[in-house]
């Protein structure tokens, strides 16, 4: 122990326990890198925008103290699973026929290399949530198995006296030809004021299809940061899709490598901050194979006197001819005192490759305000619609009719003068 | 006139940047009436039509415009939509992200409550979007797209008067509906138009053809250049204009 900030952060390294060799030895690892490294700080390239001081203050515990409050509006959707957290706990769990769920604990001591994907000098937080989680979910896809429900993993931030550090921790293995949807929601109820760092890697085997949605949905004095970390053989599909409409600092990183030839990603996103919240969202898509495709589009809507950021990366490879790589990212400020800084990254190293980007930061747009109020709608109501229209650009591609339903109403709900939208969701 | 739907007195506007873009324009159109304006590219018409709606990127510098006797200027765009005007954009908008349905719905209840009307059931104004979507001979999937959005130009076209259907104005102005229609729609704009035609009703055709006018027949044409109304006749006019263009009319302005 060398009293740097890591140790100031949490109080000490995690207490050994009795617990398989695979898991001890990547907390031993994600600790040590921990403890030398601390916490990115904004002479970090990568973390320029986005202070973690707040954090470095806090005083989070890891401890299992009971929860107090822990209701959340629920999803209706049809479930092909359930497992909820509240403040790191499994509090319900479902299982599914024909679907491999396990918890860790559960696992013993076949190691099947969870954490390997995971790079902590590219995201330093994923350390702390190795050297951190308990009960990681472990999910496997046999080859062929096709799930067409969404399986749901719900986390719940609690208002408790003393804050708490929560790190779920996702792994998914999808074999061969195999399909699924997995939902990620983070959510908090009022005052809740923790922590969550989560990390979900996944492993797509040839033609596999992953749907994953990240819905974040905390409390206004809650911090959630994430890390969905991806690696992508031949021909597979990943379709990852991010929601922030809560919380009160959020770092969300998006990594995805398309090392086999016929492997695509789309990345979407949109974002809503509005009072005093910060969402920094940062991509990075590795094409490390020739005949591999991205797309990226993330929408922002900030007011009051938000801060977004939107670091889009995308790495082509020398031999990775024939690719294509197309993002976006525009953003609509419904005031003056909010910000967005926004970044396209791109590192080209082929030749035989198209890619295109475009950010944009904007007020609403006149003709289409003109437009509407010349149908008879007042400007009030045209300003609401029109910016629920901007995030609905990428809302209404959620394929789970149930999620796109509760999030479209999320949306409207914390949208200035909602109540003007009243019939609208 | 007293049964004037509108009346434009000495209009003139500008544009942002000063020019003088409207230089004195008048017209009157009575109840029941339907009247074409043509003219050479960028004489006017379509901040003519802009103005007539509410937009603010022009300042009207003199003139007035009187609409059912109230003074058309000093209301907002969106009073004056819920008053009975109406306009048909040369270049409508794409809004992805509003529904087409529910576009005609909010703005069909604007209206109603302003009228203090009640609304229309739900049922009911599906029943009757559907009709005037079938009269438009448009895909009832157009209306649960986003406005526009990814519409073809004739579409695009097909969709002002599908508005303009549910909307049933009082005064409305059809910036080139016509252009970039095909023979079929073409006829099938003019009849939704034409389906509109009344007593009580006036209409304000902007046009490049004198083909449309087969259709849609005008009491008046007016032949609009350099921001003035240069010329008033019946429907020969445009006959004329499409024999001998529009230069000699130029001439005689200036002279
Ligand atoms: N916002 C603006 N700022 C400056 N000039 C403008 C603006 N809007 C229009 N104009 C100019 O005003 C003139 C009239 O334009 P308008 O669109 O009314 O013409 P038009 O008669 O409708 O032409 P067309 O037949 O091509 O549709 C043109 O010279 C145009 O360039
Ligand atoms: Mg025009």
């Amino acid at each position: 122990m060398t009293g740097n900030t890591a140790i100031d952060f949490l109080d000490a390294a995690p207490a050994p326990r009795d617990e398989p060799r695979w898991r001890s030895q990547l907390r031993d690892r994600a600790w040590e890198h921990f403890s030398r490294h601390g916490l990115p700080t904004r002479r970090d390239e990568n973390w320029k925008y986005t202070n973690l001081r707040a954090i470095d203050k806090g005083q989070f515990t890891t401890g299992s103290l009971p929860p107090g409050e822990t209701s959340v509006a629920p999803i209706g959707a049809d479930k092909l699973a359930v497992v909820s957290f509240v403040d790191g706990q499994v509090t319900q769990r479902q299982d599914a026929p024909g679907l491999s769920l396990r918890l860790s604990a559960e696992l013993g001591d076949e190691d099947f290399g969870l954490g390997e994907l995971v790079d902590f000098d590219t995201h330093p937080l994923a350390a702390l949530n190795s050297a951190y989680f308990d009960d990681a979910v472990v999910i496997d896809v046999a080859a062929g198995q096709v799930f067409d429900q969404p399986l749901l993993l719900e986390y719940v931030s609690t208002a408790r006296p003393a804050p708490v550090l929560t790190c779920p921790r996702v792994f998914i293995r999808m074999g061969a030809n195999t399909q699924l949807t997995v939902v990620e929601r983070f959510v908090g109820v009022d005052g809740a004021a923790n922590l969550t760092n989560a990390v979900t890697e996944v492993e797509l085997g040839t033609g596999a299809r992953l749907d994953h949605y990240r819905l974040q949905e905390l409390s206004d004095s809650d911090k959630g940061i994430s890390l969905l970390r991806a690696r992508q053989h031949a021909d597979s599909r990943l379709v990852a899709r991010s929601i922030d409409i809560g919380g009160r600092l959020v770092r969300n990183d998006v990594h995805a490598t398309l090392s086999e030839p016929g492997a695509s990603c789309r990345l979407s996103g949109f974002y809503l901050c509005l009072g005093r919240q910060h969402t920094d969202n940062h991509t990075r898509i590795d094409h490390d194979a020739a005949d591999t495709n991205s797309d990226e589009v993330y929408h922002g809507v900030l007011g009051g006197r938000a801060r977004g950021v939107f670091n889009g990366k995308v790495i082509v490879r020398q031999d990775s001819q024939r690719v294509n790589a197309n993002q976006s990212n525009r953003n609509l400020l419904l005031s003056g005192t909010a910000e967005i800084d926004t970044k396209p990254e791109l590192e080209i190293y082929a030749d035989d490759v198209r890619c295109s980007h475009g950010a944009t930061v904007g007020q609403l747009d006149d003709e289409a305000l003109f437009y509407l109020r010349s149908r008879g709608i007042g400007e009030r109501t045209a300003r609401a619609l029109l910016t629920f229209a901007f995030a609905e650009e990428v809302v209404r591609d959620i394929e789970v009719d149930a999620v796109r339903d509760y999030l479209e109403h999320q949306v409207a709900l914390r949208l200035p003068d909602h109540e003007r939208l009243e019939k609208l969701v | 006139m007293s049964d004037a739907i509108i009346s434009i007195r000495n209009l003139h506007a500008t544009a942002d940047d000063g020019k003088e873009i409207l230089r004195g324009i008048d017209l009157d159109i009575p109840a029941g009436e339907v009247h074409a304006i043509m003219g050479p590219n960028g004489s006017g018409k379509s901040t003519l039509a802009q103005i007539i709606a509410g937009r603010d990127e022009f300042e009207v510098t003199q003139g007035e415009i009187v609409y059912r006797g109230k003074d058309l200027l000093g209301l907002e765009p969106e009073e004056r939509a819920r008053e009975g005007v109406f306009l048909a954009f040369q270049y409508p908008v794409e809004i992805p992200g509003v529904n087409n349905i529910y576009l005609l719905k909010a703005a069909l209840n604007a209206k109603l409550k302003h009228h203090g009307q009640p609304e229309l059931d739900a049922f009911e104004f599906l029943q009757m979007v559907r009709e005037k979507t079938r009269i438009m001979q448009m895909d009832e999937s157009f209306l649960n797209r986003g406005v526009n959005e990814d519409f073809s130009g004739g579409e695009k076209k097909r969709n002002e008067v599908l508005q303009m259907l549910v909307l049933e104005p009082t005064f409305a102005v059809l910036d080139e509906t016509d252009s970039g229609l095909d023979i079929d729609a073409l006829r099938v704009v003019a009849d939704g138009v034409n389906s509109l035609r009344s007593d009580d009703r006036a209409m304000l055709l902007v046009t490049h053809y004198q083909r449309l006018l087969d259709y849609i027949e005008p009491d008046v044409v007016h032949v609009l250049a350099d921001g003035r109304i240069v010329r008033s006749g019946d429907k020969t006019l445009a006959l004329e204009l499409e024999e001998r263009g529009y230069d000699w009319l130029r001439d005689g302005a200036a002279a």
